[in-house]
């Protein structure tokens, strides 16, 4: 969306529908879970956030509702997941923390450690060293079955 | 359409480390239009009272911040699950003397949205989607994938609870804030839910 006054005119324009019209849309489709939100979305590295460090946890199976709540409670966690474990993948618990250096990621998951008493055994951090690709997904494309009529 | 991205410059001096110079004015902005734009045909206008500045200031520090590319751009958030694809995050071990080649690989399914190196064994991580109408289905494309890239073990990590999802980078507070407790919020609805083909003309 551009930057005047009235930035949802162009998209219910190309849809051949008023404004108020694509706004009541969006609305139900908050509603519907369909929508989480609009919003503007940074290029964290550009914005200053150059570190991302993902918390890896091994929470034991019955605390980990509780657990994983407290951890989502932080302010430097942009996400918390409960995913399945593995035989060499013991960690059930994912905290992803963005900071304006690697040290202010280690400060945000220290802190969630000593809150959680978590121990060093019961954690590891993994640093992303190079981002191949970052995009916003296009839903309802041929893309999808293009590359699988490629790849099957 | 699917774009790799170089790793980015990293020549920055600014003591916040931003690639153009913000004030705390752009800052409390950012914070605001991270968190929820608002759904009003003058959504500018009702930012702007919240931030306290004048409509014209707030039209143009967002331009600047568009231009200067620190926001990336203004948009709907959908709910890839909502829409009924499936996604997960996957984590595999590929050849760790040229993980780019099945990187390369990775990168070239549409639905692949992120894509990182991360120092681990398992060193290639990414999400993945497949849509509702997908043959291959999701781990019909993931055994795809390991067999062209070779990789040595690849692991599926859907989400079974979310906590949170909330991208919203902090601009003004610093360290203690990032690493303080704020409200904690139950977990989160993951199934998908109905639509028709109005939404998907707005999607």
């Amino acid at each position: 969306m551009d930057p005047v006054a009235r930035p949802y005119d162009a998209a219910a324009a190309e849809l051949g529908i008023s404004t108020e019209a694509l706004l009541d849309r969006l609305r139900t489709m908050v509603d519907r879970k369909i929508l989480r939100r609009v919003a503007a979305i940074l290029y964290h590295r550009r914005a200053g956030f150059s570190a991302n460090g993902m918390g890896v946890w091994k929470v034991p199976e019955d605390e980990i509702l509780e657990v994983g709540g407290r951890m989502a409670s932080f302010r430097g966690v942009s996400h918390c997941y409960q995913r399945p474990t593995y035989e060499d993948w013991p960690y059930s618990v994912f905290t992803m923390a963005h900071g304006r250096s690697k040290e202010e990621c280690d400060a945000i998951l220290d802190s969630i450690a000593e809150e959680c008493g978590m121990g060093p055994d019961d954690r590891a951090t993994l640093y992303s060293s190079t981002e191949y690709k970052k995009i916003r997904l296009h839903y309802f494309t041929e893309d999808y079955a293009r590359w699988e009529a490629e790849h099957s | 359409m699917a774009s790799v991205k170089v790793p980015q410059s990293k020549a920055r001096s600014r003591k916040d480390g931003a690639a153009i110079p913000l004030d705390e004015t752009d800052k409390r902005l950012m914070n605001l239009l991270q968190s929820r734009f608002p759904l009003d045909p003058e959504p500018f206008a009702l930012v702007a009272a919240e931030a306290e500045l004048e409509l014209d200031d707030v039209l143009a520090r967002t331009k600047r911040l568009l231009d200067g590319r620190i926001i990336r751009e203004i948009t709907p958030i959908f709910d890839t699950r909502a829409l009924g694809y499936e996604s997960m995050l996957v984590a595999a071990k590929v050849d760790a003397e040229h993980p780019q080649r099945a990187a390369r690989i990775v990168n070239a399914h549409p639905g692949v949205s992120h894509n990182y190196l991360r120092t681990h064994d398992f060193n290639l991580w990414f999400t993945i989607a497949t849509p509702p109408d997908s043959e291959l289905g999701l781990h019909g494309t993931l055994e795809a994938l390991m067999e062209e890239t070779g990789a040595e073990s690849m692991r599926e990590l859907p989400t079974l609870t979310l906590f949170k999802i909330n991208m919203n980078l902090e601009m003004e507070k610093g360290t203690d804030a990032l690493a303080a407790a704020v409200e904690a919020a139950p977990p989160r609805e993951l199934e998908p839910q109905p639509y028709d083909e109005d939404d998907i003309a707005v999607i």
